[in-house]
């Protein structure tokens, strides 16, 4: 006789330590196998799209840091590149030099916040502080160059907000040093284990034909083979002048998107290391008009952030602020395809899933 | 020197890309050895911005651009240059300028891809507008044709357009527009934005492209709940953001948010 | 085979590591310079000129002024700033162009109620000042409280 089971629909979050934030996914279950998930989402939602049509273009900048606010240098810049790309604007060299800087530097704290986090979800906590103290001696970095910790407001239209000093240069190149060693240590702590290993071998499988129909970017389309990362693909700024790989995996597993992350790292510490070194003479700012008002039109900018290919969108009648203004989060598009990765699943691989697709609150709902 | 090992040895399993050039993709531990810079030293050729450099006309128009403390003509500087630049096409910007290669050869002021004529033609029938938008084609359809030139789009081998970024909506006061921005997994330099115009404010209603691609779904779902358009054939046409009992649709521009 | 136990090495190496954290309330972090605090008035330096209003992105910075009907120079009567939905983006500093509102170092923002919140000249002096310099004139800015008594901004809209 086969044993009568019964579906159970509970809710998960909104404020479980698992759920990154204020996410809810309702979870129907049947036994220990997800049948559906269907994820509630808007708890953070500030309606940054229409604020924005109040906002003259500078002022747009703040509100970007509150979206992803893990990785907010990326999101200024990206921002701030496409209303350059109205513009028409030349940066001057030593400014982009800059950009790509601290951009790296932030994506490298990005993903010390998602390996920390990660294997919190998966059950292990020191490895979440040990990230956390090195992302400390980041952001204690972007602080000074800033003057805040997460909410940067750094880039400007037309260059940077200030300039770095030789002093903070330097020190940046010695932590980058540092962090090679610190992903090696991480490498001994996690990557070798052999019960972190099974946890997440062969989970979340999908292959490259899904990650494109759902229109997957970053490490979660990188996973099945594609190679697609804005920096190479469809490059901005200067980074085609830089030497760095584009990690990808064949096997579209929760370890692939692991792998490719930590990976991803020490690709930005070479990106980092190279511009130090090559970083060019020049103005920090470049002739931006005092009154920015671009031409009538539209125009879409992306960039690869932390988590993939973000956007923005940028409708302009003409006038200091824009008339549309839309926001392409990867972790929007990624976290939609999440029902569709779940269903069948074991709840407890139901989080490692969720944890690897890297999600930000603040960027999925704006 | 361990753990390169260590790491070296699990991903031979799921990693094929690895082994084809396996000296250039860097191990866990030596990623940065050939990029390194002499530990250490202060980098010389890269002398820092003279502190004169910086203090002087860079302060000024390093401050904030406010809006409107300066004063300024209607037809303001910026907004000319702007307007010409279309016409003035890549010869505006020389190679060797402020702004090398890159930044340009991403953003050129005609689409390389494909001519507008061309496309327009491609695409036959339904096709209200095609226009140049700072590199980009800018293609405005029929709402009734709309499926098949989505799908020829992603399907046709001069297109491939099988990367659907993101879709919003944009609320022109007398009618509203759905914009879809697509791309390519396999040519990421292609860029086009498909339009469906004027669309009735009152009962804006839309084919559903979810199933041509099915990044649309949340897209759709948050253009519906912020915008108020109906997609035909959704599959799960619900709000998003906003809580299920919200009156209104917050993005249109005649939405009163102040209570 | 026993990988984990690498494991084990690497966290007793780091058990052995020095602390990185500080005992908040004794001890405090440094500021780096630069930083953005709560922000410091000079009422003494400042030309009312409404710059910083006007870039604030939140719009919580009130200036009150008046014209001197002789010299036709603009005379501060009171200025404000609705901390509570400030942003601390620090643009009000960027724009100024006599430096009279710099951003501190002050980052003990929490308080007990809305209207602590609520910066005056006086809250906003900097260490040194005395409260002489506060200007009082002719007109008052809003004062916090009941938002709807806030006068009408122009929106650049
Ligand atoms: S810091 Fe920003 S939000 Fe705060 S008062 Fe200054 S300009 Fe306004
Ligand atoms: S603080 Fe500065 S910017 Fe603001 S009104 Fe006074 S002088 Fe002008």
């Amino acid at each position: 006789m086969a044993l009568r089971t019964e579906e159970l629909t509970f809710s998960l979050g909104p404020q479980h330590p698992s759920t990154h934030g204020v996410f809810r996914a309702m979870v129907t279950i049947d036994g220990e196998r997800v049948v559906h998930v269907d994820p509630v989402i808007g708890y953070l939602h500030r309606g940054t799209e229409k604020i924005a049509e109040w906002k003259t273009y500078p002022q747009i900048i703040p509100y970007t840091d509150r979206m992803d606010y893990l990785s907010a240098m990326l999101n200024n810049y990206c921002h701030v590149g496409a209303v350059e790309k109205l513009l028409g604007l030349e940066i001057p060299e030593h400014a982009e030099y800059i950009r790509i800087i601290v951009m790296e530097l932030n994506r490298i704290a990005s993903h010390l916040v998602w390996w920390g986090t990660f294997l919190l979800d998966l059950g292990a906590m020191s490895p979440f502080l040990y990230a956390f103290k090195d992302r400390q001696v980041i952001l204690d970095l972007l602080e000074e160059i800033s003057g805040a910790r997460l909410t940067y407001s750094y880039m400007r239209i037309g260059g940077v907000k200030r300039d770095a000093t030789q002093e903070w240069l330097r020190r940046v190149d010695d932590f980058m040093d540092e962090m090679v060693k610190n992903i090696q240590g991480y490498n001994n702590l996690v990557t070798g284990n052999e019960i972190f290993q099974s946890r997440v071998k062969n989970v979340g499988v999908y292959d490259e034909a899904f990650a494109k129909r759902w229109g997957l970017s970053g490490a979660c389309l990188r996973c099945t083979g594609n190679s697609y990362d804005v920096r190479k693909s469809d490059p901005y700024s200067l980074y085609p002048k830089f030497d760095f790989e584009i990690p990808t995996r064949t096997s579209g597993d929760v370890w692939a998107r692991y792998i490719i992350r930590i990976e991803e790292m020490l690709q930005s510490i070479r990106i980092v290391k190279q511009a130090i070194r090559n970083l060019p003479d020049g103005p920090f700012m470049g002739k931006a008009p005092r009154n920015i008002r671009p031409p009538k039109g539209e125009v879409y900018f992306h960039i690869e952030s932390p988590r993939g290919d973000m956007g923005c969108y940028i409708v302009s009648d003409g006038s200091d602020h824009p008339y549309r203004w839309h926001w392409r989060a990867p972790e929007f598009a990624n976290l939609a395809a999440f029902p569709a990765i779940t269903e069948g699943v074991n709840i407890a691989d139901m989080i490692a899933i969720l944890g690897a697709i890297d999600i930000v609150l603040g960027g999925v709902d704006r | 020197m361990d753990d390169e090992q260590h790491t070296n040895e699990h991903d031979e399993s799921s990693d094929t890309k690895r082994e084809e050039k396996p000296s250039e993709r860097p191990p866990a531990g030596e990623a940065v050895g050939d990029a390194q810079a002499p530990a250490g030293a202060p980098h010389p050729e890269s002398a820092p911005t003279p502190e004169a450099a910086r203090e002087a006309s860079q302060q000024r128009s390093g401050r904030l651009p406010e809006s409107s403390t300066s004063p300024t003509t209607p037809t303001s500087p910026p907004a000319k240059e702007g307007e010409k630049q279309p016409a003035a096409a890549g010869s505006a910007r020389p190679a060797g300028g402020a702004r090398p290669a890159p930044r340009g050869a991403a953003a050129p002021q005609v689409p390389t891809w494909i001519d507008l004529e061309e496309l327009k033609r491609l695409l036959g029938e339904g096709v209200e507008a095609v226009e140049n938008q700072w590199g980009t084609p800018v293609v405005t359809v029929q709402a009734d044709q709309l499926l098949r030139i989505a799908e020829k789009l992603r399907d046709d081998e001069r297109f491939r357009f099988d990367f659907l970024t993101t879709m919003t909506a944009v609320d022109w006061r007398s009618y509203l527009e759905t914009v879809y921005l697509l791309q390519s997994y396999e040519y990421p330099t292609h860029h086009l934005t498909l339009k469906v115009s004027h669309l009735d404010s009152d009962n804006p209603r839309v084919p559903s492209v979810t199933g041509i691609w099915e990044a649309a779904g949340w897209p759709e779902r948050e253009a519906y709940d912020l915008m108020g358009i109906y997609f035909e054939g959704h599959p799960d046409l619900r709000r998003l953001l906003l809580p299920e009992d919200w009156e209104g649709h917050p993005l249109r521009k005649a939405y009163d948010y102040i209570d | 085979m026993f990988r984990w136990a690498k494991g084990y090495a690497y966290t007793g190496k780091r058990l052995f590591e020095k602390t990185v954290t500080i005992q908040y309330p004794q001890q405090k972090p440094k500021i780096p310079e630069g930083w953005r605090g709560r922000h410091y008035f000079y009422p003494d330096r400042c030309t009312a000129c409404d710059a910083c209003a006007r870039v604030c992105p939140t719009e919580v910075i009130t200036v009150v002024s008046h014209r001197d009907p002789e010299t036709k120079k603009k005379i501060l009567d009171d200025y404000t700033i609705e901390f509570e939905r400030c942003i601390l983006c620090g643009y009000c500093e960027e724009a100024c162009p006599v430096d009279a509102i710099k951003m501190g170092d002050v980052y003990e923002l929490a308080s007990y109620a809305r209207e602590q919140e609520f910066m005056t000249q006086e809250k906003m002096l900097p260490p040194g000042y005395s409260t002489d310099v506060v200007v009082h004139g002719q007109g008052e800015a809003y004062r916090g409280g009941d938002y709807r008594t806030k006068p009408e901004k122009k929106v650049n809209h």
